[in-house]
């Protein structure tokens, strides 16, 4: 793999890259590392459970630098921030490290020029404001499946990445790994002409229990947490990890796992996912006093080319592709295949056909994009399009009637309600 | 973002509509439904915490009122009542958050008259600017000169938002307010509203009006290029390019100019790939994709030879993309570049759009290049597109070194190439044997029953073992393949005279794969050859043919054999071809021949389970009479339960004898009980059956040592642990890896120090297909073999297989038994039906092997350990349960209550601690690990803990050897808190090791 000068990386005018392209070979990194200069700069924005997944991968990439820890909890921004400084301190002679900020604000990680990359895994309502003001600081992205809590959130922040040229990797990592096979099995007519997508979302039945308004904990910015999302008093419920029960914050398990499942749905139909599409749902929505999203449901997505997809919250978690001479089923996570025919499974796919994005680390997979400046495996567009679908589903249950979405203009066709929830008013003072 | 204008057309008319509806609705109170008029009253007291359920009763009513417009413009015109009222400030939320949905003008002053309250603005605000009226956004501009602070900060963002352009000049004046949050707001709402004035980057501004940001700047050009001024908005672009700091301005600006100018920006984007700023030369190529002129793809071509190397991978990357074959010369010189990532990168985009010419190159790299240069050459070769390009290949097949031969062969079997054929045929016979095997390779791959012939006569004159074994392999794929079994035969038998002894063992093995007259007869001549090999190999493709032609020669095999192994090989072949038989009659005359052939207990059980299937009244009376036979006695009585279940009423006299008799003999509690319920059901007795009572069983699972060879795989880290001092045996469940081979999850067990694992179905053996296939049911003995020598060489052992499904029918049951048993496996983890436990005692007795029910989460049937509990109640002390403890955290349960219901039960554990629903290091979680450790230990459990991570799956070791860590430490301090205490072993070891 060819070596990226950061330097020359960095330094954007023309004026600037007449220097020469040096690879500091005179200055290797510790164990084998490429030197400092030739490191990706990352900031991490949102340290909880999988950002602090991430942290963790970062830290074994040899060619990155993990600056920066992100967090409106600042026990998570700070025990990353140490965990950081720890492991890169092993690899110094003098033991000792210290080269990791931690911010509670992002707009600081995004004002620095020695970050070139930010990786985004902050909850969902957050998601498409921060990758739009990344991309406009001119940072690399990685951010979190669903592409954005809603819609126009969505095309705002993939349209930021195509303007400003920013790689843009969406959390989508099934598309790393076996179900690119079964998605090009799909693709190239094994099991015959595709008619059917069945999804199986199956819905962890959490308990909410009391959730009463309570005082917000020292070390937790709860303002900023809730950014652009409505203000409601705080409860421990609401935030770490169970934001994703409420409405406000996430579709649930529609755009949670959803985000995955529909995607690699969305991936093996390719192009016959055209408009309009129309959607009708059944939901069964939580009824605790703080937790409201779907928690049982019933979805058909019908498109122009006859394609159906059927998501339910119900099933062996997977998709499972029908064609009039097959099936085949994904199984989520890792992309375990099973087929009808089973032979399907053997076929290899020949030369003159279709032929999907190899990756088999959807985070090693970023940082090589960001080396070659090259298409990631789950770019913006992509990870818009799936997040909006679910949406889509969300709304139709929402509204209780069949609605018709128009994929091109990304509006739904003669319902006026419908359209007012594409886009969802913010808080001031964010703004998109 | 909501898209105004159409919007606001669209709906005008609705909302004014929906105005007048709420004054006519003013006028004449509209009737709510008491449940209704109620939720509005609760609705007024609303705080959170409280329930919901007045809240989700308006907004189920309002969802539901579309088609009434009536009722929506009451229940609107009711919620800005409460906005008016002094309902709670949570009440008002709500009604503003419905508002923004259904709300419409006759909703606008009610919110209006929160926009500056300090609590509700931002809800008010939340509500109108979704609301399409213009009524809503005339209400925002009216308060914004009131407003300060983050309220004001919101009006102009919503504002903007809209789209308002009246508000622009409004706005503009807050650009430098003392509020820095106002000043920002103004300043993005004037980059994108454009605020009227002509804002480029770098003019003066006038004294007193702020400076345009290089945003707005950006703004204002996308204005003029959407307004057809396409020169205006170049300069401006260009400008912007220029002089910008911010290297995403740069970019954005750089994709302007490309829109705006097409080709003609074509000596800037020259510019920059001539210089060395890789980043804006990859943004100058995906702004250049918009325009997709020849003269672009020309230009490109002819620049990359002169860019430096990095710059070529890109402009290569940018060409596949393009996959114009003008440019392909360009890319098939580049693919002999001094650079391996250019080399890497033309080979690519070969890959994409490469035809016959590129084939030389990349024949040269598969053959000599390593590592990734290598495989994606290979990967080219095998996808490159062009009609012309396996023509061109076989003549590259044809001349040339060895080793580019060998590559143009392996890639026309992978392209599936059948037209290169004869002349892979020809290259079998080569002087260089690489060839010769890659071409056996290929031709297994591509050949039908017409080679047959050609590739028998290749394994005749095979040169060395492994030659032979390639023809071999080739010749039986071509003989399963065929739809003319004869055609493959006759020249196997044609060839069998003329065969030296290892040739004529090869063809005896084909001939049982394609059947037939004259192959049985060669094969029976076979069996009487001088050669112990050959006689050999011929009764087991007898016992492989795949009709009942062969039955009576192994029926006399079976009968009198010398050797005692081809007598169990023919039965066993002659069983399983008895079930075959689609005559019940016949099928049933065959197993009473081999029953009275039959002198193991083993070869009698596979003829019960095949009369087991057949369930006829006549079948069930042989099983009967196998009753009395003790060393088969629990299979016959399984038999006959499950026979005489299906037969019912239909043969009375038959299952009232069979059933008799096995109250007669059978001792289990449980099959009594069935029994004496099937007599019931088929009607009384001609006399009351005798109920002799038998002692129950002891029903504990055996203890035994530890074998020699177990222990040296255990310790091989250096001694006993301490947790095996206390009967604890650590090790992964596969799964953890799921996202590597089960050779590699083998390597990463071992390299956790580890020296356990426990297999699931369906994982791919290895990375390089070698062996090929699943670890699962389906592994030939061969695989089994090469796995088990991987484990052995590992020092990993295989103690546990699942979760895998037992089926409710025996045959399917013993496939999963038979198998665990060759593979050694002590427990099978899995979830069968509960109507299956009354087998599976049979089969844990008679295999030696536990059953251990894995428990799902809710939703699966044994996600509770009461569930677990009752369903083993009365059963085989064999079975019992594989304590999923992270399930059961997601099930709701308190994972140490459910260990200790289960004492005594436990055989198997998924051990896992979770934090945030998902897997972290033992120890780190809310699980309550070391609690459950201790509690393990107070029971005195020994058995297998698998560690099943399923997190972070494609990097978990370092996570895996922090739960080791864990564990050993956890147990040193238990085994030191009661030193004395080593349980009695209950983990049921395998009795037999293979």
């Amino acid at each position: 793999m060819r070596r990226f000068g950061r330097r020359a990386f960095l330094k954007g005018t023309l004026a600037a890259a007449a220097a020469p392209y040096v690879l500091s070979a005179s200055a290797p990194g510790a164990a084998g590392r490429p030197a400092p200069s030739n490191r990706i700069g990352i900031g991490v924005i949102g340290t909880g459970g999988q950002g602090g997944w991430h942290v963790k991968g970062l830290l074994e990439e040899a060619d990155v630098q993990v600056l920066a820890t992100c967090d409106v909890d600042a026990g998570r921004r700070e025990n990353h921030k140490r965990a950081v400084e720890a492991r890169y301190a092993a690899e110094k002679a003098s033991g000792a490290y210290k080269g990791c900020d931690s911010y509670g604000d992002f707009r600081d990680v995004l004002a620095r020029k020695d970050i070139d990359a930010v990786l985004i895994a902050v909850p969902d309502h957050w998601h498409g404001l921060i990758s739009v003001m990344a991309a406009r600081a001119g940072k690399d992205i990685y951010c979190e499946k669903p592409m954005a809590a809603t819609i126009a959130e969505g095309r705002a922040a993939a349209d930021a990445a195509k303007r400003f040229g920013r790689i843009f990797q969406t959390g989508s990592q099934e598309r790393s790994g076996r179900a690119r096979l079964g998605c090009e099995l799909v693709r190239n007519g094994r099991i015959g002409r595709l008619h059917t997508i069945r999804t199986y979302l199956p819905v962890d039945s959490y308990t909410q229990g009391p959730a009463p308004a309570m005082p917000v904990p020292p070390g937790f910015d709860y303002d900023t947490w809730l950014g652009p999302a409505p203000w409601e008093p705080y409860t421990e419920k609401r935030c770490h990890f169970n934001f994703r029960w409420i409405l406000d914050y996430s579709d649930g398990e529609l755009t949670d796992r959803g985000c995955h499942i529909n995607d690699i749905a969305l991936w093996g139909a390719g192009p016959l996912v055209e408009g309009p599409v129309e959607v009708e749902g059944k939901g069964r929505f939580r009824d605790d006093t703080l937790w409201n999203v779907p928690i049982e449901f019933h979805i058909e997505y019908t498109c122009a080319s006859g394609l159906r997809i059927i998501t339910e919250s119900s099933g062996q978690r997977g998709i499972r592709f029908e064609g009039t001479d097959g099936w085949i089923f994904v199984a989520i996570h890792g992309g375990d295949l099973s087929a009808e025919p089973a032979t399907v499974l053997r076929s290899a796919i020949g030369p003159n056909e279709v032929h999907l994005p190899h990756s088999n680390n959807h985070r090693r997979n970023w940082l090589d994009a960001i080396k070659t400046r090259g298409e990631t495996v789950a770019p913006a567009e992509a990870g818009h399009r799936t997040a909006s679908f679910c949406h889509v589903g969300l709304i139709a249950m929402l509204l209780g009637r069949k609605v018709k979405w128009d994929l091109k203009r990304e509006q739904f066709i003669g319902d006026a309600e419908a359209n007012r929830m594409i886009a969802r008013p913010m808080r001031s003072p964010w703004h998109l | 973002m909501v898209r105004p204008t159409s919007l606001l057309l669209g709906l005008l008319a609705v909302s004014l509509w929906a105005a007048a509806m709420a004054q006519a609705a003013a006028a004449a109170p509209p009737k709510f439904s008491p449940a209704l008029d109620d939720a509005f009253r609760q609705l007024a007291a609303y705080q959170f915490g409280q329930s919901r359920a007045a809240l989700s009763t308006i907004a189920d009513a309002l969802r539901d009122s579309q088609a009434k417009p009536e009722e929506r413009a009451a229940l609107v015109g009711r919620l800005a009542e409460i906005l008016k009222s002094d309902a709670t400030a949570d009440a008002k939320r709500f009604a503003c958050r419905q508002l923004s949905i259904f709300g419409g003008a006759a909703s606008v002053p009610a919110l209006a008259a929160l926009l500056l309250d300090t609590d509700l603005a931002d809800m008010a605000r939340y509500a109108l600017e979704r609301i399409p009226d213009a009524s809503a956004v005339a209400a925002m501009r009216a308060a914004l000169p009131k407003a300060s602070g983050r309220i004001k900060a919101g009006l102009i963002n919503s504002l903007a938002a809209r789209g308002d352009t009246q508000s622009a000049a409004a706005i503009g004046t807050y650009v430098r307010d003392k509020d820095p949050i106002v000043a920002s707001a103004a300043a993005a709402a004037v980059a994108k509203l454009g605020a009227g004035q002509k804002a480029a980057a770098g003019t003066k501004p006038a004294t007193g009006t702020p400076a345009a940001s290089p945003e707005a700047a950006l703004q204002e050009a996308d204005r003029l290029l959407a307004a057809g001024k396409k020169d205006e908005a170049a300069a401006a672009y260009e400008q912007l390019f220029r002089s910008a700091e911010s290297k995403a301005i740069q970019s954005a600006a750089l994709r302007g100019l490309v829109a705006a100018r097409g080709q003609e920006a074509m000596p800037v984007v020259t510019e920059i790939l001539s210089g060395a700023d890789t980043q804006m030369q990859a943004t100058a190529l995906q702004s250049l994709r918009q325009v997709a002129l020849p003269e672009v793809v020309k230009a490109l071509a002819d620049l990359l030879p002169k860019c430096p190397a990095p710059t070529q991978t890109l402009i290569l990357a940018d060409l596949a993309t393009r996959a114009d074959p003008a440019a392909l010369p360009a890319v098939v010189a580049a693919g002999k570049s001094p650079d391996a990532a250019v080399r890497l990168a033309a080979i690519q985009a070969m890959a994409k759009f490469g035809d016959a010419s590129a084939l030389p190159v990349l024949v040269q790299a598969a053959a000599t290049a390593g590592g990734s240069e290598q495989d994606e050459a290979r990967r080219a070769l095998d996808r490159l597109p062009g009609a012309d390009v396996n023509a061109a290949l076989v003549a590259l097949a044809e001349k040339g070194d060895a080793a580019g031969r060998r590559e143009a062969i392996r890639s026309l079997g992978a392209r599936r190439a059948a037209a290169a054929l004869p002349a892979i045929l020809k290259a079998a016979e080569d002087a260089d044997q690489g060839v010769r095997l890659v071409s056996l390779q290929a031709i297994g791959l591509l050949a039908d029953e017409k080679s047959a012939a050609a590739v028998v006569a290749l394994l005749v004159k095979a040169g060395s073992g492994a030659e032979r074994t390639m023809a071999e392999t080739a010749l039986v794929a071509i003989c399963g393949r065929a739809a003319n079994k004869d055609a493959c035969a006759d020249p196997i038998v044609a060839a069998m005279a003329g065969a030296d002894g290892p040739a004529k063992c090869a063809l005896v093995r084909a001939l049982s794969r394609t059947g037939g007259a004259k192959a049985l007869a060669a094969v029976r001549a076979a069996t009487s050859s001088t050669d112990a090999d050959v006689q050999d190999a011929a009764v087991r493709a007898l016992a492989a043919w795949p009709d009942t032609s062969a039955a009576p020669d192994l029926l006399s095999w079976a009968k009198g054999a010398a050797n005692p192994k081809h007598q169990v090989l023919a039965l066993q072949g002659y069983i399983r071809l008895a079930g075959l038989n689609r005559d019940a009659a016949n099928r049933l005359k065959m197993y009473e021949e081999a029953l009275a052939a039959a002198k193991r207990p083993d070869e009698k059980k596979l003829v019960l389970s095949g009369l087991g299937q057949l369930g006829t009244p006549l079948a069930l009376r042989v099983v009967t009479k196998c009753l009395d036979d003790e060393a088969i006695q629990a299979e016959a009585i399984a038999a006959a339960i499950k026979m005489a279940t299906g037969l019912g009423k239909d043969a009375a006299d038959n299952v009232r004898a069979a059933m008799t008799k096995v109250l007669a003999v059978a001792k289990d509690e449980n099959v009594r009980k069935q029994a004496e319920a099937i007599l019931k059901q088929v009607g009384a007795p001609v006399s009351a059956p005798v109920i002799l009572k038998a002692p129950l069983p002891t029903g504990e699972r055996q203890a035994v040592p530890h074998g020699a060879a177990h222990e040296a795989a255990a310790t091989k880290k250096g001694g006993e642990s301490v947790a095996e001092k206390m009967g604890w045996r650590l090790g992964c469940q596969a799964y953890s890896f799921n996202h590597f081979t089960f050779y590699e999850a083998v390597e990463k067990t071992a390299s956790l120090g580890l020296g356990y694992i426990e297999a699931y179905p369906g994982q791919k053996l290895s990375k390089d297909n070698s062996p090929p296939g699943n670890f699962d049911e389906g592994m030939s003995e061969a695989v089994q073999a090469q796995v088990k020598k991987k484990l052995a060489a590992a020092g990993v052992r295989l103690v546990n297989y699942g979760v895998v499904g037992l089926p409710g029918d025996e045959a399917g049951c013993r496939k999963v038994f038979d198998f665990a048993k060759k593979m050694g496996v002590e427990t099978i983890d899995s979830e069968p039906d509960e109507k299956t436990f009354g087998l599976l005692d049979k089969l844990t007795e008679e295999y030696k092997i536990n059953v251990a029910i894995h428990n799902h989460p809710k939703a699966s049937h044994y996600w509770n350990p009461d569930i677990v509990l009752k369903a083993c109640e009365g059963h085989s002390k064999r079975i019992g349960a594989c304590a999923d403890t992270g399930h059961w955290v997601r099930s709701g349960l308190d994972p140490l209550e459910c260990l200790k219901k289960l004492q005594g039960r436990i055989i198997s554990l998924h051990f896992k601690d979770l934090q945030d629903g998902h897997d972290v290091p033992w120890g780190t979680g809310t699980s309550g690990a070391r609690a459950m450790l201790a509690e393990l230990a107070r029971q005195g459990f020994r058995g297998v803990f698998s560690i099943e991570y399923e997190y972070n799956w494609d990097n978990s070791v370092p996570e895996i050897a922090k739960c080791v860590e864990f564990f050993n430490t956890a147990a040193g301090e238990l085994l030191k808190a009661a030193p004395g205490k080593a349980p009695p072993d209950r983990s049921g070891e395998s009795a037999e090791r293979p």
